[in-house]
């Protein structure tokens, strides 16, 4: 089967004017099929969420490719990534701060709907539904971001990146900033829209644990590299790189 | 409560100055250019605030002047600062060699002594008023552009922008809806409290000849005609004088509350959860 991504020799420094610039993604390789759940995991500053918002194409790499099902997306600007923006969505850390706070969370949600060119009528519909799907009952969609609580945001996050219909999703550690039970929420409502849509899923997150739980796959990264990857739960038992063992030791 | 009167207190001085603006000629209690009185005559029930050298009454001349230098200044204010916010959102998206030239060129305008700029073009323009408002408006967008660049800089990376260019935003559409909301908040702050300084200024390039020509009644001139009678006629100085210091603490005032509205740190009253 083509993978829906792949990702060949990806390169970018930081910062980009530099003399000297440091590589914040080096050679990155890897490829990720629909339905997958593919981790990312490394400390912070190792580069992953720069590698997300190359794959995102909100940034662009020096070096390398990204083929989004076929399709060479390295080098698409302005106008010819609106179709790529459609395929690949983004979940933040930061819920609240990935909302602009003067719109409520249901225009928020069908601005990308507005953008498809959904009528007026049909998107508040469709967003009220899509924050349904997302476990926010349809009153939310009149509440402005600091209206709700962390988890609730980071839901109206997922319901906007889902009004796309994307088969690519990143979630860019997107529990680091939610307790327990709000995680455990959002990755099962992950993981039931993976299975009923085929949505791949590259899950940034630098709890391994975590990762062992919910991904197929797991890369781990360092310093913009890609060290090792494998099954997480292979890797936990047996890491063989040590900057993976380090990583599984300070987990336990 | 407490903070709505404090509201009501500040924008009532401007919804007054706003009110003698628009029904200046009906508040007038005489033709403001009609030479029919005696000339100098003190503050009188009749001219309560006295007649100039020309026997014209001062009252109706100070409320058709305060109407030309609100105006005016109004016009230059907004002119100034939808320039210069459109420059600076430019300058930031595009980045590049178009912002380094406009930045520039604003340093280049900052560097220098805005009155004297201001002076300068206007001379070289030819005076009156039109002139002295672009004169003015030259020398006073950079302030403008600056700030819009600056905070279009500091929206671009966040997470907010990220995700609206993710819902398919074009440029435009990132302007439109998320940048511009933004920046003009401050923007408005900004002109609101810029307003009396550029009354101020306006006014002294009418004082220095530069601005309205006779027999315009404009508040600055007014003062300038006058300044030769300020020890044996003060009045004739010290009402169109009173009258600019009422607009531009008018102004102040409101530009004071437009802060605390717009200002995401001072608490509204409202509800913030997590």
């Amino acid at each position: 089967m083509e993978p829906l991504l792949e990702v060949a020799g990806l390169c970018k420094p930081y910062p980009a004017r530099s003399r000297t610039p440091l590589p914040a993604v080096r050679d990155v390789s890897f490829c990720l099929r629909a339905g997958e759940t593919l981790g990312l995991v490394g400390g912070s500053g190792c580069g992953k969420t720069t590698l997300a918002r190359l794959i995102a194409r909100l940034a662009e790499a020096d070096a390398g490719r990204i083929l989004l099902q076929g399709q060479d997306i390295t080098r698409l600007r302005g106008r010819a990534l609106r179709p790529v923006y459609r395929r690949v969505q983004m979940v933040f850390q930061a819920p609240a701060a990935s909302f602009d706070a003067r719109h409520t969370l249901g225009w928020a949600v069908a601005e990308p709907l507005a953008n498809a060119g959904v009528p007026r009528a049909a998107r508040r519909a469709q967003a009220a539904q899509l924050l349904e799907r997302c476990g926010l009952p349809a009153g939310f969609a009149a509440r402005y971001p600091r209206q709700v609580s962390g988890g609730q945001c980071q839901r109206a996050a997922l319901a906007r990146a889902l009004a796309a219909g994307p088969r690519l999703l990143i979630c860019d550690e997107a529990t680091s900033a939610l307790d327990p039970l709000a995680s455990a929420q959002l990755l099962e409502l992950l993981d039931s829209l993976r299975r009923q849509n085929g949505l791949a899923i590259l899950f940034i997150c630098h709890d391994l644990a975590l990762v062992q739980r919910f991904c197929d796959r797991a890369l781990v990264m360092q310093d913009g590299r890609i060290v090792e990857q494998g099954a997480p739960t292979a890797l936990i038992a047996a890491p063989r790189h040590p900057y993976t063992r380090r990583l599984v030791e300070a987990a336990l | 409560m407490k903070q709505n009167l404090r509201l009501a207190a500040c924008l009532l001085p401007a919804a007054a100055l706003l009110l003698a603006v628009l029904f200046a000629r009906q508040l007038c209690p005489y033709d403001p250019n009609a030479q029919a009185f005696a000339a100098l005559a003190a503050p009188s029930a009749a001219h309560p605030a006295g007649t100039d050298i020309l026997g014209r009454d001062l009252l109706s001349r100070i409320l058709v002047g305060l109407r030309t230098s609100v105006l005016a200044t109004l016009a230059l204010v907004a002119a100034a600062a939808l320039a210069g916010t459109a420059a600076g959102v430019a300058a930031a998206l595009l980045g590049g060699a178009a912002d380094a030239v406009l930045m520039r060129v604003c340093e280049l305008c900052l560097a220098f002594p805005g009155l004297v700029l201001a002076l300068g073009l206007a001379a070289l323009l030819g005076g009156g008023l039109p002139c002295a408002v672009l004169a003015l408006g030259a020398v006073s967008w950079p302030k403008y552009a600056r700030l819009a660049r600056s905070r279009t800089l500091a929206l671009l990376p966040t997470d907010a922008i990220a995700a609206a260019r993710l819902a398919g935003d074009s440029a435009c559409q990132l302007v439109v809806r998320h940048i511009l909301p933004d920046v003009a908040g401050q923007v408005l702050v900004t002109a609101a409290l810029d307003t009396g300084a550029m009354m101020m200024e306006l006014a002294g390039l009418s004082f220095l000849g530069l601005g309205a020509m006779p027999p315009t009644a404009e508040l600055g001139s007014m003062m300038s005609g006058g300044r030769s009678l300020l020890q044996t006629c003060p009045w004739v100085v010290l009402g169109p004088g009173a009258a600019i210091f009422a607009a531009v603490a008018a102004f102040n005032l409101l530009g004071e509350a437009l802060r605390d509205a717009l200002d995401p740190f001072v608490c509204q009253g409202e509800e913030h959860e997590a």
